[in-house]
């Protein structure tokens, strides 16, 4: 019965731990797209593991509903990132000023250089 | 106007509706008469509104067993991949110099059906370095946080599993 | 110790919020603002789970199920009058 609690709480700690690290890369990183990476993927991975935790301890018909709001937060969450995104992207996105642009359509990895924003529309 | 005269697609039809009706159960677990009346029509309704949008010309709507276990598999394979790209992600916040290169990179998919893109599309913001800011027919724009992860978004093994979900073999 | 941690988890996620509050007053463009609004979303909802969990009311997941979709909408609805000027 300990292990199990152990498991339990090992589950819902490494969940705030990875909620941690995701608001401390919204905080620390430099532009918008970075910041992105660190929300969409550490705050999916947090609230996933808490809701798993919590999947153990209540009933059973409320499982299902853990499981609906945790399928919801997985899809929702990258679709979020990508409206965000593009948004930006469509108002000439305040990015950093090294960042570099690849083309790799149809192309070997180098590839060129790209044009510029009207790849995007096309 | 929503409202179409006829339905298409009918079997994919009563296929979506049966699986709302699942969902239904699902979440209030009471079969009184009412809750079971109240469902049906609930169900059966909003999958007529939504027809023209669910059931295009040329893309029937149909579930093989066989497409639910690769399915199943391929979410395993990429929850693994999450956990992998989360520590990737923490290793590179904590860390006292943040070590990132950023930009931007535009790669072509193989897969053909919408559902699958879209599902790649959302793997790829899932995994280690990379999101997509745009879908587009068959090209996607990635940002990379650095430039090997998006060297390696141009190679990914997890597109073949779905290419092989979409069509049940791979070329 | 499982409730003991459950209501820690619950002070972390308060805690957590407050810092995002940074991201959310300071942040340079508008695009940030959502970010943080987002990470803040996500908070919320694991705190109404905690509690409803914690008062054995479970009620309460369908206010977090709702909260969900809620929070989905209105980002896209900013987004697009922040992107494009209109909503349609």
């Amino acid at each position: 019965m300990l292990v199990y609690e152990l498991f339990i709480c090992l589950l819902l700690w490494s969940g705030l731990f990875f909620l941690f690290v995701g608001t401390i890369g919204l905080i620390r990183l430099p532009d918008l797209y970075t910041r992105m990476h660190a929300t969409s993927k550490c705050d999916t991975l947090g609230a996933g593991l808490i809701l798993v935790a919590l999947m153990f301890l209540v009933g059973r018909p409320e499982v299902f509903k853990l499981l609906m709001i945790g399928v919801f937060i997985w899809s929702i969450n990258p679709l979020i990132t990508h409206v965000i995104g593009y948004m930006a992207y469509l108002r000439d996105g305040e990015h950093l000023p090294e960042t570099f642009f690849i083309d790799c359509y149809d192309l070997p990895y180098p590839g060129k250089e790209m044009s510029g924003k009207e790849d995007v529309h096309a | 106007m929503y409202f179409q005269k006829k339905i298409d697609d009918p079997q994919g039809f009563m296929l979506f509706a049966s699986i709302l009706y699942f969902f239904w159960f699902l979440m209030s677990p009471s079969f009184s008469l009412r809750n079971i009346a109240v469902g049906l029509i609930c169900c059966l309704g909003v999958t007529y509104f939504w027809s023209p949008d669910l059931f295009k010309a040329g893309q029937p709507f149909r579930i093989a067993p066989r497409q639910v276990v690769r399915l199943a598999v391929y979410l395993l394979l990429l929850a693994y991949n999450v956990v992998v790209a989360n520590i990737h992600v923490a290793l590179i916040v904590l860390s006292p110099k943040l070590p990132i290169s950023p930009g931007f990179i535009l790669v072509k998919t193989k897969l053909e059906k919408e559902l699958t893109r879209t599902l790649y599309a959302n793997s790829i913001t899932l995994t280690p370095g990379t999101i997509t800011i745009n879908l587009n027919k068959d090209r996607l724009l990635v940002h990379a946080l650095t430039k090997e992860t998006a060297q390696g978004v141009y190679e990914w093994h997890l597109e073949n599993r779905l290419r092989e979900m979409e069509v049940g073999r791979v070329d | 110790m499982i409730e003991r941690s459950l209501e820690d988890i619950l002070l972390g996620l308060v805690l957590l919020s407050f810092l995002t509050l940074y991201r959310i007053i300071w942040g340079p463009h508008a695009a940030d603002r959502i970010v943080g609004t987002n990470v803040m979303m996500t908070n919320v909802i694991l705190a109404i789970i905690i509690l409803a969990h914690l008062f054995q009311n479970y009620t309460y997941f369908d206010v977090a199920f709702v909260y969900v979709l809620s929070a989905f909408v209105g980002t896209i609805c900013v987004m697009k009058s922040l992107g494009k000027g209109k909503l349609s």
